[in-house]
């Protein structure tokens, strides 16, 4: 019986489908004939695909009900033996049907005119996503919302051009209701928390649901209502027209917040403090004790939020912001263990008002009491440039103290609105002070000390490139590896911060001129005597070495060399006690213990469930290795050489 | 049980006006009933709720002791159903249109379609909506009576056909369908036209069935009688079942149903000079149960 009405309801829009032909013919043969002409090469497939794939849907849809309107057939077919959602289906299907034969024909018109598949391919939104979005898909998806609306109208009368105009209308009035709601939420970071460009995402599935919305009131309708009472029917159809729509948005509002969000990835390196080991996600903060062998998940945030954290004290500061950039980003305090959360900046106008603005780099004083952060110069009456952190602000961590700290000077901040990234690098203890550094866009790099007690500032170190800034264990030394020259050799060298005095640590020479830094990932022992690192000593092959303060040497392990690859880099960490180093070799995919004369005491083989981009992290007797291609973390004993996944 | 289709307390409205109310009857296999009811008084409004085209407000509705509810169709396969004014799709063919119609209905008897598509001398290639009224109705009875149905309900069709063909089929149609075991409901305005093919008879009036029973029953017991006086007539007799009662000079004449050798007795005690008593037509009968006091 479906098959049969689906047949009738062909047969009765064979004209309608020959009329689109007819049009697609004129088209094609404008489109041939006007094709050398470059605007109008374009203006003709945008006519068309304009206006044909919506208007022919509005007819379909206007049509459908209309023979049995004509002469009271509805009586005719209403008492038929076939039950009516049979019948409503098979008219949809059919007009659907006949729908996608045009969008079928048109495709094939794409694939076989010449010219005519890039002309369509290259109507762009070019500002959506990186790509461009293209404007034939939703312009099908438009069509047919526009069909359902007309399909949903057409059991209310026979009149055919009050159907089509009121569809437009109605149609219309929806999709830029919908645009407009959209366009708001993304401008309101209102959907930053499932990601960027997600209003178009919000949008196609609001039209897809007012669609069926539409389509809903109409199968009820048609279902239950009296067609001998038109008032009753009209009400009927409004009344369900609306509750639909009602709970479409409700749904398309509330997609955000329930749509499970993206895979949850690794977003920092391990960080160990003690016999914890702490590391971020997509989602959350992560502290693993060793000992326990206990993960917990001490803090959570939204699947598309940037997120750092310092530890310090047994107390954690964390920042979190949209990706969107549209949020202020907040900055939390918490106990290691995620107790005693508190919203230290950000999260509304009230909190600290003069504080709503961007922030960049931010500490935690070694006793985790007090926090700074850098802020971006409050300016009421001009531009907020992202790149200018000029203001010093701290608070303690209970949330009160709230200080403006002298600015930071011209010199080491910039002026005239130069981009200028100052990044907070260490809270130097004992001189109650911050090491900055100082990354100007072009021209030389260079180290700064901030008094907190006085606010002075004061130059330690320039040159024209700076890699990695290490300070001690003990906050009295950093571990600088820099370029004096560009493009000339990789100089590392000990810096005092007290009496200001260097002690050369290595030189590495650079032939190839490579702009990478060839002494990577410097590592302090606890007791802070000791400097792992590793060395490139020719092409991409690196060496692990150590750097003895007292001796005032390197040893370096020749016989032990790690081709880097591109985006899986050897990491080196301390464990025994810092008698011992572990080497994460992903190439051959071993983690390598080095004893104290950097001989290779064992290698332990990294199992094939683990992917080839992975780091090591030793924390006591155990290795965590971070898998960043298959996004989980694993633990290693060192003693028994069990592997056990952690997350 | 034997009963085809029951209607118990059926009750519909259009916009707070009642045209239906707690109407009950029940229809037995291989009778013929009439339908009567003045214009208006919810015949097709009763036919088109047992057929599920619009719903009703309150009631059931049985059809072989299975309970119907608004949605349902597969009953429709068992029931024929000719409306007043058919309604068809225009652009379908006639034998399309039987084409059509041959999916829904399981008893379709293809061969029967078409000897009646030719006895009544319609073209299977002509369009539908090229056809004459009487010749749609025409193709409306082929399409009817071809899906053998047990219930066969028709909505006045005969107004729109010939004298002749209204003829064949009253006579031929109808009782050929009946003696099938087929029943047949027959709503119609030209009552006389049921004399000849009725077994039993519902009177539709003021949204309620005001009679139910059978033909021979109530030609029977219908009288008119007149009375004649030498002075001015009783104001009103003390009788039961007058359904209509009119003073002609110095005349009464009393329509009364159900007639009885009490009535008699009581209509002579009357002491008229005169007492005519003779049978009524059935228009007369239906006109007397529906004129209004």
């Amino acid at each position: 019986m479906f098959k049969t009405l689906v047949i009738k309801e062909w047969k009765e829009k064979a004209l309608i489908a020959v009329f689109g032909l007819g049009v697609m013919v004129i088209f094609l043969a404008a489109f041939l004939i006007f094709g050398d002409n470059q605007d109008l090469r374009e203006l003709i497939p945008a006519t068309f695909l304009i206006f044909f794939f919506p208007f022919i849907g509005v007819m379909l849809g206007a049509g459908a009900f209309e023979p049995e309107f004509r002469n009271g057939s509805w009586a005719y077919l209403l008492s038929r033996p076939v039950r009516k959602e049979t019948i409503w289906l098979a008219k949809l299907t059919a007009l659907l049907s006949i729908m996608a034969g045009f969008w079928l024909v048109f495709i094939g018109l794409m694939a076989v005119v010449p010219g005519l598949g890039e002309v369509v391919r290259g109507f762009r939104f070019p500002e959506i996503l990186d790509a461009g979005l293209e404007v034939f898909p939703l312009i099908l998806l438009s069509s047919v919302f526009y069909f359902s609306v007309a399909f949903s109208l057409s059991i209310l009368s026979e009149r055919q051009l009050s159907l089509v105009f009121g569809s437009f209308f109605i149609g219309f009035a929806v999709q830029a209701l919908l645009s407009y709601f959209a366009f708001q939420a993304e401008d309101r970071g209102l959907l930053s928390n499932v990601g960027s460009f997600l209003w178009l995402d919000a949008y196609n599935l609001a039209l897809v649901l007012s669609g069926l919305a539409f389509l809903g009131a109409s199968l009820i309708t048609f279902r239950k209502a009296d067609f001998s009472q038109p008032r009753k029917k009209n009400l009927s159809l409004a009344k369900y027209a609306i509750l639909f729509l009602v709970l479409a948005w409700i749904l398309a509002v509330a997609w955000p917040v329930f749509r499970p969000g993206p895979e949850e990835k690794l977003s920092s390196e391990v960080e160990v403090v003690g016999s914890e080991a702490f590391f971020s996600t997509t989602r959350g903060l992560y502290r693993y004790d060793i000992v326990q062998d206990d993960l917990k998940k001490v803090a959570k945030w939204g699947p598309n939020s940037w997120s750092s954290f310092v530890i310090a004290g047994g107390q954690v500061l964390y920042k979190t912001e949209g990706w969107n950039l549209q949020e202020d980003p907040e900055l939390r305090f918490m106990k290691t263990d995620g107790s005693g959360k508190r919203l230290l900046v950000g999260g509304g106008p009230d909190d600290f008002p003069g504080y709503q603005g961007l922030y960049s780099d931010f500490l935690l004083s070694p006793d985790g009491k007090t926090a700074v952060f850098l802020t971006e110069q409050i300016d009421e009456t001009g531009p907020i440039s992202r790149s200018q952190y000029k203001t010093v602000v701290s608070i303690r961590t209970d949330g009160t103290g709230l200080k403006k700290l002298p600015p930071l000077v011209p010199v080491l901040a910039g002026t005239g609105g130069k981009n200028i990234w100052i990044r907070a690098n260490a809270w130097l203890e004992p001189s109650n002070s911050l090491l900055l550094m100082r990354c100007p866009q072009s021209g030389p790099m260079s180290l700064w000390t901030y008094s907190l007690a006085t606010g002075a500032q004061a130059s330690l170190f320039e040159t024209p490139r700076l890699g990695a800034c290490k300070v001690s264990p003990g906050h009295d030394k950093v571990f600088i590896v820099y370029q004096p020259e560009v493009r000339g050799p990789i100089d590392a060298t000990l810096l005092d911060i007290a009496s200001a005095e260097y002690a050369p640590v290595i030189k590495v020479e650079n032939p190839d001129g490579s702009i990478w830094f060839s002494v990577r990932r410097p590592v302090w022992n606890r007791k802070g005597d000791k400097v792992a690192f590793l060395v490139q000593q020719d092409g991409g092959v690196f060496s692990p070495a150590v750097y003895l303060l007292k001796e005032r040497r390197v040893v370096m392990l020749n016989n032990v060399r790690v081709r880097e690859w591109l985006d899986s880099a050897p990491t080196l960490g301390w464990t025994s006690g810092d008698a011992k180093l572990v080497l994460g070799v992903p190439q051959e995919r071993m983690l390598k213990i080095l004893d104290p004369d950097l001989a290779v005491e064992r290698a332990v083989p990294v199992p094939a469930s683990i992917g080839a981009n992975f780091a090591a992290w030793p924390v006591d007797d155990a290795v965590l290795v971070q898998d960043f291609d298959k996004e989980s973390v694993w633990r290693l004993d060192l003693k028994t050489e069990k592997w056990k996944r952690i997350w | 049980m034997s009963e085809l289709l029951k209607v118990e307390k059926l009750s519909k409205g259009f916009g707070g006006r009642a045209v239906l109310r707690e109407v009950g009857f029940s229809v037995d296999p291989g009778k013929v009933y009439g339908l009567l009811g003045r214009n208006g008084e919810g015949k097709t409004t009763l036919i088109r709720t047992i057929m599920g085209v619009i719903p009703r407000d309150a009631g059931g509705i049985t059809f072989k002791g299975r309970a119907l509810t608004f949605g349902d169709a597969d009953y429709k396969k068992e029931i024929s159903y000719i409306p007043e004014d058919a309604f068809f799709y225009g652009g379908m063919s006639v034998g399309g249109l039987l084409e059509f119609n041959s999916r829904f209905f399981p008893k379709w008897d293809a061969r029967k379609a078409a000897d009646d598509l030719k006895r009544s001398a319609l073209d299977p290639a002509a369009k539908v909506r090229t056809l004459s009224r009487g010749q749609q109705l025409k193709l409306a009875f082929v399409a009817a009576l071809a899906a053998r149905p047990e219930l066969l309900l028709l909505d006045d069709p005969t107004s729109g056909l010939d004298v002749p063909t209204r003829q064949d089929f009253l006579r031929d149609v109808i009782r050929e369908l009946a003696a099938g075991g087929t029943a047949v409901l027959f709503s119609t305005h030209l009552v006389h036209e049921l004399e000849r093919i009725v077994d039993h008879l519902f009177i539709l009036h003021g949204g309620r069935i005001v009679l139910d029973e059978t033909y021979e029953k109530v030609k029977s017991l219908t009288r008119r009688a007149v009375l004649g006086f030498d002075t001015e007539p009783p104001e009103s007799p003390a009788l039961d079942g007058v359904l209509s009662q009119r003073r002609i000079g110095k005349d009464l004449e009393l329509i009364i149903y159900p007639w009885s050798e009490a009535v008699e007795r009581t209509l002579r005690a009357l002491k008229a000079v005169r007492l005519e008593i003779e049978p009524l037509s059935l228009e007369d009968i239906f006109t007397s149960f529906v004129r209004e006091a």
